[in-house]
Order: structure tokens, then C-alpha cells, then sequence
């Protein structure tokens, strides 16, 4: 029923799950805004994923204990998805 | 003559509910054809900007108790299925002649180019990815004969 | 009543959009709910909600395991969470509501999360900002802390679709929000209509006119001052599509300011202060009027 194509996920879609995987956020932190949210007096990463290492790992513990990386074909060497 | 199911679950839509977010489209999309192109969708949301209270249309197969496309198919590659009630599309029988689009009431099935047959919703197997992914919930599930009921109430009867 | 009695306090998520994109909103936040005695709690631990389009779309269990991720960060520290994104609170309630409801799903999202050490036990309430500000807050107390108002600067206000969801009074709420501070609501046709953050991964072309431009148009005819909404995709996309959309002949010139960034204003902020100049369309003309207001 389904046409083979090159990657399971849709072209645009494929930067905000690219994004999911290596940040653990779709959403990517520019320079810019990190230096505005300083001039701002906001601490100039969010307290987030943001900001620690430690949770983007486990974020990806978790997409790979789910299978998830397999599905989508992502390449954790390149990190990006394979297309 | 098909049997008629009471128990047939439908999707049933509330133009009063929904804000044509195109969502329920691109979901429908991507299950049926892994692809965001909305044009392809086997549901559409007609947008009305001169109705008076409704903007919105939604198009969608009905599985209907005795179908119009199903008779009108020259190689039998439409089926209904007694036990779900739900009318299927045969691609392996299917030729492409579009006589069900024709026949259709709302010209629902659509010519899919890329595969060069009929197609048409196959309500995801029970699970509608429409309804699943309606940010209003405008779309919903229910029993043929519980939307019978809700209709008339919703074109303003009792 | 000792001061940590009067404070209420919430674990705000913000989201991915606030903080990376309108950190002007994160700062209003933060000024409006200090002003108004809520202590925010941080959720330093938190992932994306995942947002309810994409990530949903793809990965239905990395979507509720993740999210399930979240909420347990504050269950297990028993704190609310709150969120302003309508995108985020229709993940994070879906998801609540699907692990309460559905004891097989909270087992296995559950079986992920105790190897680093966490749990899902559907123990904190999850609140739209709407909802902390008019239930929790209070509308009296809001009626009573406020400097000044907005003397009826005329508001259109942007639900966004999440929080159109069937039995949800949010609507109502926010429009009791907006009045609160003086504005005047100002109902358009297309008000209910998507500002088309979904239709652009679709059509771009499409959620730009059919969608953005009818809304933008329909709000300058009806002549409003300006957009009030919570949502930060759909402040996002009104703004794109404004400087898409402005030609020599037609410009779109309408300020899209989040209730927050008002509140902050009406509870004396500075708008240097809050950082309202970082909007990509400007808002100086609202802001200096709500500045002369008594």
C-alpha cells in the first residue's frame, strides 16, 4: 500500500525531530536569544534540557529504549536522520 | 443487500468546533501515505467563509448502510464488511475508473496519482487519526445511531 | 500570615517557544507572578512536552513517555505544574488523562522511567496559565494589585485552537482576564479560525493566506488595537505572516502582545524591563499607551 521513500519522516518534520533527539527540544537556542535572555536577567540557557547535559541523555536513552531512532532512521554518528 | 449495523462506529463532525487547523488532514496524511501533503488526504475540510454561522465543511466517506460506490464499481473491488461495517476499496481489483467518485453523493473517493486507484478513508482500522488528532474535538467517533440522533439536534431540531 | 503561607507556588514548564524565541514573555512571567506572591519552582529536569503535532505524529509512545517524563518530575516533588503554550498543555493534559485512565500505559511508561529512579503517579494537577491566573490567583486580587490598566485599548484575543477543546471554559476565562485590566474585547468573525501553525507543514502558501492573512485582515477591519493571546506559536506565526504579508501598499502593523507581557505593564513594569522591543513587530504604540494610562 505504501510507496518506499527515503526517510519515514516527512521533510518538515524532519528538523524538529532531528532537534528532539539531539536536544531533547524541537525548538533549537540561538546565540541571539542567548544573549538577549542574559540582557534580560534571565539565566541565558533555560532551566531545561537547555541546559543539561544530563537530560538530554536520558532523553536519549529513552528514544533508543523505545525503538525510536530504529524507526526514523536516525544516525547517531552523524546525528541526523538518514535521507 | 448488505446488512445494516447499528452498532457501526462513524465519524461524525461539528462545524461549530472546528477552526480549520488542517490537522486532522495532515494526520490522515501521513498514516495513509507518510507524506504532510494535506491535497492528499482522505478527509477534507472545505473552508466556507460566506456561511452565516458554519465556516466549515468537513468531507468525509460515510460508510454508508447501502453504498452508492459499491454498486456502481465495474470490477466488485468495493466491499462492505458485514461485522464493521465499514466500506473497503479493493487496489488490487481496483481500475481506476472513478464511476464510485461519480456515483458517490459527495464524490468522496479521489484518484490517487501516484498509485493510479481509487482511494478513499479506511477508518485506520478503528482508529481514526482524524479524530485522534482534532485539536477540538470537532470530529468524533460514535455509533451510526447515536449520530442519528445527534444530527437533527446540531441542523437545529430536537 | 507568615510570608511563605501567603506565597503560592507552581512549577512553571515553560515550554521550548517562550524561552528560546519570546523570553520577553518568560521575563513578563516571571515579573507578574513575583508581583502577585506565586513562587515559580523551576523543572530543571524537564525534555520537550513533546509537542502535540510532530513528536505525536511520529512516535506516539516517545511522545507519552516523555511527556509522562514531565509531569512525574513534578509529582514526585508535589508541586502543580503550570504552563502559558497551548501546545504543551494539551500534551502534558492529554497524557495526564491517558495515564490515569489507562493502567497498562502508566505501566509502561512507568517501566521506562524507574531506572532513573522516576514515576508517573497522576498526583499533580496540570493548570493552563489562564486557569492560575483566574482561579488560582484570583480575579480579586488581580483587580486589586494592578497600577494601572488598559483603559480600553481594544483587544482581539487569540484563543488558539488547544484550549477550544470541547467543555473547556478557558475561553470564557481569558475573556474575563483581558476585561479584568481594562480592555475591551473586540470579537471578530474569524476569531475561532487557526492562525495556521498546523497547515504550514503542509502548505506554507496555504497557512499564509487562508489562514494568517484572513485572521489579520478580519482583526484590522474590526479595529482592533491589538492581539492578546497566550499561545507563543500562534504570536509567532501572526508576526511572521505580518512581515510576510506587508507590502508598500498594505501594511500589517497590528502588535501581537501576550497577556502576560499586559499584565506585567499593568503591575508597573518598565516595557525596557520586560524586553518588548524584542518583538519583531513592533509594540512601542500599545505599550506607550498603556504607560499614559492612570
Amino acid at each position: 500500500m505504501k510507496k518506499k521513500l527515503p526517510s519515514p519522516v516527512p521533510p518538515p518534520f524532519q528538523a524538529a525531530i532531528t532537534n528532539l533527539i539531539n536536544q531533547g527540544q524541537i525548538q533549537s537556542l540561538l546565540d541571539f536569544w542567548i544573549d538577549e535572555r542574559a540582557g534580560l536577567g534571565l539565566p541565558d540557557r533555560p532551566p531545561s534540557a537547555y541546559s543539561s547535559e544530563k537530560v538530554v541523555q536520558q532523553a536519549q536513552e529513552i528514544i533508543k529504549e523505545l525503538g525510536f531512532d530504529k524507526r526514523i532512521k536516525f544516525d547517531w554518528r552523524e546525528k541526523r536522520l538518514r535521507t | 443487500m448488505s446488512k445494516v449495523n447499528p452498532t457501526q462506529e462513524v465519524i461524525v463532525f461539528d462545524p461549530e468546533k472546528c477552526t480549520g487547523c488542517t490537522y486532522c488532514m495532515i494526520a490522515c496524511t501521513f498514516k495513509h501515505h507518510q507524506s504532510t501533503d494535506f491535497e492528499r488526504s482522505f478527509i477534507r475540510i472545505i473552508d466556507d467563509p460566506e456561511s452565516p454561522k458554519v465556516r466549515f465543511i468537513a468531507i468525509h466517506c460515510a460508510h454508508c448502510d447501502d453504498p452508492y460506490c459499491l454498486a456502481s464499481c465495474p470490477v466488485e473491488a468495493i466491499v462492505k464488511d458485514v461485522e464493521s461495517g465499514l466500506v473497503k476499496f479493493n487496489t488490487n481489483r481496483c481500475i481506476g475508473c472513478m464511476a464510485c467518485q461519480i456515483a458517490c453523493p459527495i464524490s468522496n473517493p479521489r484518484f490517487d496519482r501516484e498509485r493510479r486507484v481509487m482511494l478513499k478513508c479506511d477508518f485506520c482500522d478503528g482508529d481514526p487519526q482524524c479524530v485522534k488528532f482534532c485539536t477540538t474535538g470537532a470530529l468524533q467517533k460514535m455509533m451510526r445511531e447515536e449520530a442519528r440522533k445527534e444530527f437533527p439536534k446540531r441542523l437545529g431540531g430536537e | 500570615m507568615s510570608i511563605q503561607q501567603k506565597c503560592k507556588t507552581i512549577m512553571m514548564f515553560w515550554g521550548c517557544m517562550i524561552p528560546t524565541v519570546e523570553p520577553y514573555v518568560e521575563k513578563a512571567t516571571r515579573y507578574s507572578l513575583e508581583k502577585l506572591d506565586v513562587k515559580i519552582i523551576e523543572m530543571y529536569e524537564a525534555t520537550c512536552c513533546p509537542d502535540p503535532e510532530i513528536s505525536r505524529t511520529m512516535g506516539i509512545d516517545l511522545w507519552r513517555t516523555l511527556a509522562g517524563r514531565n509531569i512525574s518530575i513534578a509529582n514526585m516533588s508535589k508541586n502543580n505544574i503550570c504552563t502559558i503554550c497551548n501546545g504543551c498543555f494539551d500534551t502534558l493534559t492529554k497524557v495526564d488523562s491517558e495515564l490515569r485512565e489507562d493502567p497498562r500505559l502508566s505501566e509502561n511508561v512507568n517501566n521506562v522511567l524507574k531506572r532513573y529512579g522516576m514515576e508517573y503517579d497522576g498526583s499533580s494537577r496540570i493548570y493552563h496559565m489562564i486557569e492560575l491566573l483566574h482561579d488560582t490567583v484570583g480575579v480579586d486580587k488581580l483587580k486589586s494589585v494592578i497600577d494601572r490598566d488598559l483603559s480600553g485599548l481594544k483587544c482581539a484575543p487569540q484563543y488558539g485552537c488547544r484550549i477550544l477543546r470541547e467543555k473547556s471554559d478557558l475561553k470564557v476565562k481569558f475573556d474575563r482576564l483581558i476585561t479584568l485590566i481594562g480592555g475591551e474585547i473586540i470579537h471578530t468573525k474569524t476569531e475561532r479560525l487557526c492562525c495556521g501553525v498546523p497547515a504550514m507543514y503542509s502548505n506554507p502558501d496555504f497557512a499564509l493566506h487562508q489562514r494568517a492573512e484572513v485572521k489579520l485582515e478580519d482583526i484590522r477591519e474590526a479595529g482592533a488595537d491589538c492581539i492578546v493571546l497566550f499561545c507563543p506559536a500562534c504570536a509567532e506565526r501572526f508576526e511572521r505572516a505580518e512581515m510576510a504579508l506587508t507590502t508598500e501598499d498594505n501594511e500589517f502593523n497590528i502588535s501581537v502582545l501576550n497577556y502576560l507581557e499586559l499584565l506585567a505593564l499593568c503591575l508597573g513594569a518598565l516595557p525596557e524591563e520586560i524586553g518588548t522591543h524584542l518583538h519583531r513587530v513592533p509594540v512601542d504604540q500599545v505599550v506607550g499607551r498603556i504607560l499614559k494610562a492612570k
